[in-house]
């Protein structure tokens, strides 16, 4: 008996890998010192 | 048998068909750089309306994602991605460093036992391909099996795999079109030979007749992949004899009344019982049947109900012995309790208690990515956690505890596995430590790695922590940081924050080559066990769980807040992330606290709650999230729905959100919707 493991979508160790990369990348480019700030008027 | 909720696959796994990203123009001028151009998106006039509410959706088109339109769409989003986050100067660095850290050597897989032989898988890390090898018991010598993958066309993949008891059949699931759906392909084992190819499985939960002749399966139909919203066949449980065409198989039990009803299968003890599980709509809850097979003189069988079901709550066979089925089951006891019903006399009055439960939750699915819960020759053996805490326990079948072993904080991947009548197999990975195979030998009490695979880093560099912080009702969480050792914490370490809390998930860490890579370059890296996690069984569950979701939100955002309290990090520097279900999570925070947040994380993730009903068969959040025909859950989900609450007043942090375009769990039209309505609505002076 095995277990169902949920999503279904097919990669590479090599695209998982890329795709972690951008992610890092992306947040080394955005997360600077300087918070982003916001004022929210989003309710919650 | 069948995952409570989809939750098992958020370990390690980021498979991504596609990258999109959402920068907003205020947060350029923060990080220095010019912004991408977006693409326009087109508007449509929809408005539905739910329970006398309007609900303007204006990017409904979106969710066609076969219209060459919206892949054209999505290919210009990937462009623009690409060419932001590519031009990184970091990027190749990165790459190559989250690479050196995913080459552990090769992965084994926990062994399978029959007829003597030990059949396990070895793969490349990550999603490398899998091929079978084999020992004549523990000192053998490994030895190639099979190696499934000259016969995989493009898009397939070995995803499961069954072993008949006496060993003389593998069964391995291949994985079609990137889907659910695939084959079961039977090989034989002593010849090497592919026979038969069975269609119309989800899975490859079997029950194998002992004598290797056949198996009980559970047959969801002829059917191509389904989606869009369409429901999954009715499934029926059939009985396939080895060496046969599948037109020849029988039906066991009909197809199941209705659509959203699915069964489990399997075949215990020595007599030996078929049992079945009937699940009615929700996974967390379920009828058991049984038969008796040594009475039967024939493989159809006409099983009868000795659970029905009345009170609800999972109840799962483990096994059979003289006295009975040893069930496992949390009706009516949150954190689980083992029972034996004698097929005999079901009624509840005459079963007996073989273990009581405790303060510590049996895990029994979400923690682990199989069955936590084995009996396995004379004894039971599960796991159970409090917390941060987790046992592996093995119990002697009159309920007496023989052994047990305080586990590290990390992920039991593959479940517990029997081999011998003495030993269990497990997988287990932690934040530092790659998936390694243990094994645990009754006889002494002892677990000790068996297939071990390299460690690229030196574990000492590197600072875990177990902590409780306080959420915004003063409820104490736990949450698991990670960092290294010589990170000084003054506050300026930007930080990257994953929770899941939904379906009794509990929050612990698993090998991840880019959380190293990221520690690395100077970051934290934190996980919270939010409410509607399992941290402390159902009642946690349920706090974060439906209508109550914005606690688990809360206790996200607190976590976050604690953290810049205590000098990990600092307002602005904290990335957050969620996958799957946990991404309308993540979203959800930072909408309603972008002063705290840099960055949002998504992948893969749920987005739009007031249609994923809509975009998948799959059932098993409903319960999650609630449902839009309820008109409370509607209001709760409308209320933070992240597609739904994209303020034009609100100037949010940028997102980097990746969708699987074939997952049919969380299709990628979440996706899609949001990052439109993001770069079309949000503003920022």
């Amino acid at each position: 008996m095995m277990w169902d493991t949920g999503h279904t979508f097919g990669s590479s160790p090599e695209k998982t890998v890329e795709v972690w990369a951008d992610k890092l990348a992306f947040l080394q480019r955005v997360l600077t010192a300087t918070p982003a700030g916001g004022e929210s008027t989003a309710t919650r | 048998m069948i995952r409570k909720l989809a939750t098992i696959a958020l370990a390690a796994l980021t498979a991504v068909a596609l990258t999109v990203v959402v920068l907003t123009a205020r947060s350029w001028a923060a990080a220095d750089n010019a912004g991408p151009e977006y693409p326009p998106t087109k508007r449509v006039e929809q408005v539905d309306r739910y329970h006398g509410v309007a609900v303007d959706d204006p990017y409904r088109w979106l969710e066609a994602t076969d219209d060459p339109a919206v892949r054209s769409w999505a290919e210009t989003q990937n462009r623009v991605t690409r060419s932001f986050v590519r031009a990184s100067p970091q990027w190749e660095s990165i790459r190559t460093r989250i690479a050196e850290l995913q080459a552990t050597g090769d992965l084994y897989g926990v062994p399978r036992l029959g007829g003597g032989r030990y059949v396990y898988t070895v793969s490349e890390p990550g999603f490398g391909a899998i091929v079978f090898k084999v020992r004549d018991g523990l000192a053998g010598e490994e030895r190639l099996l099979f190696d499934p993958n000259p016969e995989l066309a493009e898009g397939e993949a070995v995803s499961g795999d069954t072993l008949s008891p006496g060993g003389r059949y593998l069964g391995y699931r291949v994985a079609t079109d990137q889907s659910r759906w695939g084959e079961l392909r039977i090989l034989e084992v002593a010849t090497g030979r592919v026979g038969e190819r069975l269609t119309g499985l989800r899975n490859a939960s079997v029950g194998w007749l002992p004598d290797d002749s056949g198996f009980y399966y559970v047959y969801y139909g002829d059917s191509a992949r389904i989606r869009d919203g369409a429901a999954y066949p009715a499934p029926e449980v059939r009985f396939h004899r080895l060496g046969e065409a599948q037109s020849k198989d029988l039906s066991v039990l009909p197809a199941a009344r209705e659509l959203e009803h699915t069964y489990a299968v399997s075949v215990v003890g020595r007599r030996p019982y078929l049992v079945v599980s009937l699940f009615e709509g929700t996974l967390s809850a379920n009828r058991l049947l049984i038969s008796d097979l040594s009475a039967s003189g024939g493989p159809v069988v006409e099983p009868r109900e000795i659970v029905d079901g009345s009170e609800p709550g999972i109840y799962r066979p483990l096994g059979a012995a003289d006295d009975g089925l040893y069930v496992f089951t949390n009706a009516g006891a949150p954190n689980g309790r083992i029972v034996v019903i004698d097929p005999e006399r079901p009624e509840r009055t005459a079963w007996r208690e073989i273990v009581p439960e405790g303060p510590a939750t049996i895990a029994a699915a979400s923690t682990a990515g199989g069955n936590a819960i084995q009996m396995i020759g004379r004894h039971l053996t599960l796991v159970s956690r409090r917390a941060n805490q987790a046992w592996l326990r093995v119990y002697a079948l009159d309920g007496r505890l023989e052994h047990e072993i305080e586990l590290e904080a990390g992920w039991i991947g593959s479940g517990l596995v029997g081999g011998a009548a003495e030993e269990v197999w497990y997988s287990f990975s932690g934040l530092l430590e790659p998936q390694t195979v243990y094994r645990l030998d009754f006889a002494t009490g002892r677990a000790q790695p068996f297939f071990a695979p390299e460690t690229p880093i030196d574990r000492s560099d590197y600072v875990t922590r177990q902590v409780h912080y306080p959420s915004e009702d003063g409820t104490e969480v736990p949450l698991f940081i990670a960092h290294r050792r010589d990170l000084e914490l003054d506050g300026s370490a930007p930080l990257f924050i994953y929770g899941y809390g939904l379906g009794g998930w509990v929050a612990v860490p698993w090998y991840q080559p880019q959380m190293l890579t990221w520690m690395d370059r100077g970051g934290v890296y934190a996980m919270p066990g939010i409410r509607g996690g399992g941290e402390y069984g159902d009642a946690w569950e349920e706090a974060g769980t439906g209508v109550n979701r914005q606690t688990a939100i809360d206790d996200y955002i607190a976590a976050a807040e604690w953290l810049v309290e205590q000098r990990y990090t600092s307002k602005g520097r904290i990335a957050a992330n969620g996958w799957s279900a946990s991404g309308a999570l993540a979203a959800a925070a930072v909408q309603q606290r972008p002063d705290l947040y840099g960055a949002g994380v998504i992948g893969i993730p749920s987005l739009d709650l007031l249609r994923y009903e809509r975009y998948t068969p799959f059932k098993g959040w409903t319960r999650g999230f609630g449902s839009v025909e309820n008109s409370m859950e509607f209001t709760v989900l409308r209320s933070y729905s992240p597609y739904h609450n994209v303020s034009s007043e609100t100037c949010y942090p940028p997102f980097i959100v990746t969708v699987g375009e074939k997952d049919d769990i969380t299709p990628p039209q979440h996706g899609y919707k949001f990052v439109a309505r993001m770069q079309q609505e949000a503003t920022c002076s």
